[in-house]
C-alpha cells in the first residue's frame, strides 16, 4: 500500500510539472499581436496608440526576453505563489481567483445537492428493478439530457420560468431565488451522468456472487439490496461525486454565462475574450492542478477501502 | 450476433443523415441564409418560414441547413484528426519499448488533466478564435482517449508470436505497425470516434455559443443561438429551436456509439 501510494504521488507531481510547462507554452500559440491587443482592452480601440505605449506594455510582459528566461520567471514566481497582475485592471490574479471561485463554490455546492437529492435514489432504483417500465424511463431520460448543451437546457429554463412563469429571475446574482436556474440546470447535467453511473454500479454489486448466496440462504431482497449491495455500490458512488467536481467547474463555465453568474467561468471566458494572459493561465493551471489531485485523493483512497486495487488485481 | 434494436437502426439512420447534411446542406436551402431581409424579422415559424426568422430576417431553417457544414464537418474533423493523432502516438508507446511508453503515457496523463472545454476555449481564444483554430484547439484536446486504448491494445499485440516472428524475419517496423498492430486496433476506435463526434459537435457549438466560433454572418448553430439569445424576450421561439438540431445529432452518435460498444464488446471505456 505505502509503495503504491508512493508511486501515485510521485507520478502525480510529474504529471502537475509537465501540466505547468503545457500551460505555460499556450502562451507562446499567441499571436504577435498580443502587445496591441493587450493595449486595446486597456485603452479602448478607437484610441490611437503611442508606440511608448506598446513598448511599456511589452517591457511589462517580458515579451522580448528569450523563451527560457520567460519561463524560469514564470515557475519561479508560481512556486511563491506569486500568480502576477490581471493585464486588464491591475488586480492581483491570485484575489480575482479566490473571488470567483468562491461564487462557482456556492453553485457548484447547490447543484451537488440537488444532483445528489435526485440521483442516488433514481440510480440505486433504476438498477435494483432493471428492466422495468422505470428502469427505461430513467434511462431515456438520461439519454436525452447527455445530449443536450447546459447552456442550451439554461435558455430552455429562463424561457419557462422567467419569461412566460415569470417565477425566477434570469440574470445576474442577488437572493437565493437567483441560485435556482444556474444550480437547476448545472445540477441537471451532473445528475444525468451519476445516475447512469449508479445505475452500472447497483447492476454490478447486484450480480457479485455473494449476493446470490444470499438469496440462496433466503434472505429478504430488500435486506439484500439494503445491507449487501449497498455497501459495494457506494464505493463508486464516493468516486463519483469526487470527480464530478472536476466536472462542476467545467460545466460552470457555460452556465455562469447563460446566466450572468460571474464566477470563475464567466471571468475565465472574459479573460480569454481580453486576451488577460495572466488569468487564462492561473485558470487552466489550477483546474488541471485540481483535477490532478481530486484523482490522486481518489485513487488513494479506494486503494485503502480496497486494498485489490493497489494491487492491481480488480 | 444479435441484429440491432429499432432504436439503434433508428441512431444509424439519423447519424447517416446528419453526416449527409453537413456535406448537402447548403445546397439544400429554401432561402438564401446570409443575405438580410429587414421586412420579415423575427418572424414565427410558418408555412414560409418552418422555425421562423431571425433578428434580421433570415430563415432560421435555411441557416440551420447550412450551419450543418461547420457544426458537423469540422466535428468529423476534429474526430478523425484526434484519432490519427492518438494511433500514431499509442502505436509508438506500446511498440517502442518501456522509456517511449513511460514518457508518452506521462504526457498523455498531462494533457488529460486538462479540463476538455477550459482548455478547448484556452486554445482558441488565444489563437483569436474561428473555424481553423477551433479545429487545432479541439484536437489538441481530442487525441488522449485514442492514445490509451491504442496503447493497450498494442501492448498485447507486440507481445505475441506473429508480431516477433514478422520482426525476426526483418519486417520493416513501418511496415509492422501497419500490417499488424494497427488492424486489431480499428474496431475499438471506431466506437470511440462514434462517441468522440457526439462530444466534438456540442463542444463546437458551445464554443461557437461563447463567441468563439464563426465569424457572422456563418452560420453554425452554436453562432446562431449566440445571436437568438439576445431576443428571448421578444422572440424565446428563435431563442431555442436553432438548438434541437444539436439535441437530435448529439443524441445519435451517442446511441449509435453504445450499439456499436455493445457488438464489438466493452473493450472500450465509456
Amino acid at each position: 500500500m505505502i509503495s503504491y501510494a508512493l508511486r501515485r504521488i510521485i507520478g502525480a507531481v510529474v504529471v502537475m510539472m509537465l501540466v505547468s510547462v503545457l500551460t505555460f507554452l499556450l502562451l507562446q500559440l499567441a499571436p504577435g499581436d498580443a502587445v496591441l491587443a493587450i493595449a486595446r482592452a486597456r485603452y479602448g480601440n478607437d484610441l490611437a496608440l503611442s508606440p511608448e505605449v506598446l513598448a511599456r506594455i511589452m517591457d511589462e510582459i517580458g515579451a522580448n526576453e528569450p523563451f527560457l528566461v520567460q519561463w524560469g520567471r514564470w515557475a519561479y514566481d508560481l512556486m511563491r505563489l506569486d500568480l502576477g497582475v490581471s493585464l486588464i485592471n491591475g488586480r492581483p490574479v491570485a484575489d480575482i481567483l479566490v473571488e470567483g471561485f468562491g461564487r462557482t463554490l456556492q453553485l457548484a455546492l447547490a447543484s451537488v445537492a440537488i444532483a445528489a437529492v435526485l440521483s442516488i435514489p433514481l440510480g440505486l432504483l433504476a438498477g435494483v428493478w432493471r428492466g422495468t417500465w422505470f428502469d427505461s424511463l430513467c434511462v431515456g431520460i438520461a439519454t436525452l439530457g447527455s445530449a443536450m448543451p447546459n447552456w442550451w437546457l439554461g435558455i430552455l429554463l429562463i424561457v419557462v420560468f422567467s419569461v412566460n412563469l415569470g417565477w425566477l429571475p434570469a440574470f445576474g446574482r442577488g437572493d437565493a431565488a437567483h441560485l435556482v436556474l444556474p444550480a437547476l440546470t448545472l445540477g441537471t447535467g451532473i445528475t444525468v451522468t451519476t445516475a447512469r453511473l449508479l445505475r452500472s454500479a447497483t447492476i454490478e454489486a447486484l450480480s457479485a456472487r455473494h449476493i446470490a448466496a444470499a438469496r440462496g440462504r433466503g434472505i429478504g431482497e430488500t435486506r439484500i439490496i439494503g445491507r449487501h449491495a449497498m455497501r459495494n455500490a457506494l464505493v463508486p458512488v464516493i468516486t463519483i461525486f469526487a470527480l464530478e467536481i472536476a466536472f462542476v467547474l467545467e460545466g460552470a463555465v457555460a452556465v455562469e454565462y447563460v446566466f450572468g453568474w460571474r464566477g470563475v467561468g464567466l471571468m475565465f471566458i472574459e479573460a480569454v475574450d481580453a486576451r488577460d494572459y495572466p488569468v487564462i493561465q492561473a485558470v487552466v493551471l489550477f483546474s488541471a492542478i485540481l483535477f490532478i489531485v481530486i484523482n490522486l485523493v481518489v485513487d488513494l483512497v479506494t486503494a485503502w477501502i480496497d486494498p485489490r486495487t493497489a494491487a492491481g488485481i480488480a | 450476433m444479435t441484429a440491432f434494436n429499432p432504436l439503434q437502426r433508428a441512431a444509424f439512420v439519423v447519424s447517416a443523415l446528419m453526416l449527409l447534411l453537413a456535406a448537402i446542406g447548403p445546397m439544400l436551402v429554401p432561402y438564401d441564409p446570409v443575405v438580410p431581409d429587414p421586412v420579415a424579422r423575427l418572424l414565427p415559424p410558418s408555412t414560409e418560414h418552418w422555425l421562423g426568422t431571425d433578428h434580421l430576417g433570415r430563415d432560421v431553417f435555411s441557416r440551420v441547413l447550412a450551419g450543418a457544414r461547420l457544426s458537423i464537418g469540422l466535428a468529423v474533423l476534429v474526430v478523425l484528426i484526434s484519432a490519427a493523432v492518438g494511433l500514431v502516438i499509442g502505436l509508438a508507446a506500446g511498440a517502442c519499448g518501456r522509456w517511449a511508453d513511460a514518457t508518452l503515457m506521462r504526457l498523455t496523463d498531462a494533457f488529460f488533466a486538462f479540463p476538455e472545454l477550459i482548455a478547448a476555449l484556452a486554445v482558441a481564444g488565444v489563437l483569436g478564435g474561428g473555424g481553423v483554430e477551433i479545429l487545432f484547439a479541439l484536437a489538441v484536446v481530442g487525441w488522449m482517449r485514442y492514445a490509451r486504448l491504442v496503447r493497450g491494445m498494442t501492448l498485447a499485440t507486440a507481445a505475441s508470436d506473429h508480431v516477433a516472428l514478422a520482426r525476426l524475419s526483418g519486417v520493416a517496423p513501418l511496415r509492422i505497425a501497419c500490417d499488424h498492430l494497427t488492424p486489431p486496433v480499428l474496431p475499438a476506435m471506431v466506437v470511440m470516434m462514434t462517441a468522440h463526434l457526439a462530444r466534438a459537435i456540442l463542444a463546437i457549438s458551445g464554443l461557437g455559443f461563447l463567441g468563439f466560433g464563426a465569424a457572422p454572418p456563418t452560420p453554425e448553430w452554436g453562432v446562431i443561438l449566440l445571436e437568438a439569445r439576445v431576443y428571448i424576450l421578444s422572440a424565446p421561439v428563435y431563442a431555442i429551436l436553432p438548438g434541437l438540431p444539436i439535441v437530435i445529432s448529439v443524441l445519435a452518435f451517442n446511441l449509435a456509439g453504445d450499439a456499436l460498444r455493445d457488438r464489438i464488446g466493452s473493450v472500450v471505456p465509456e
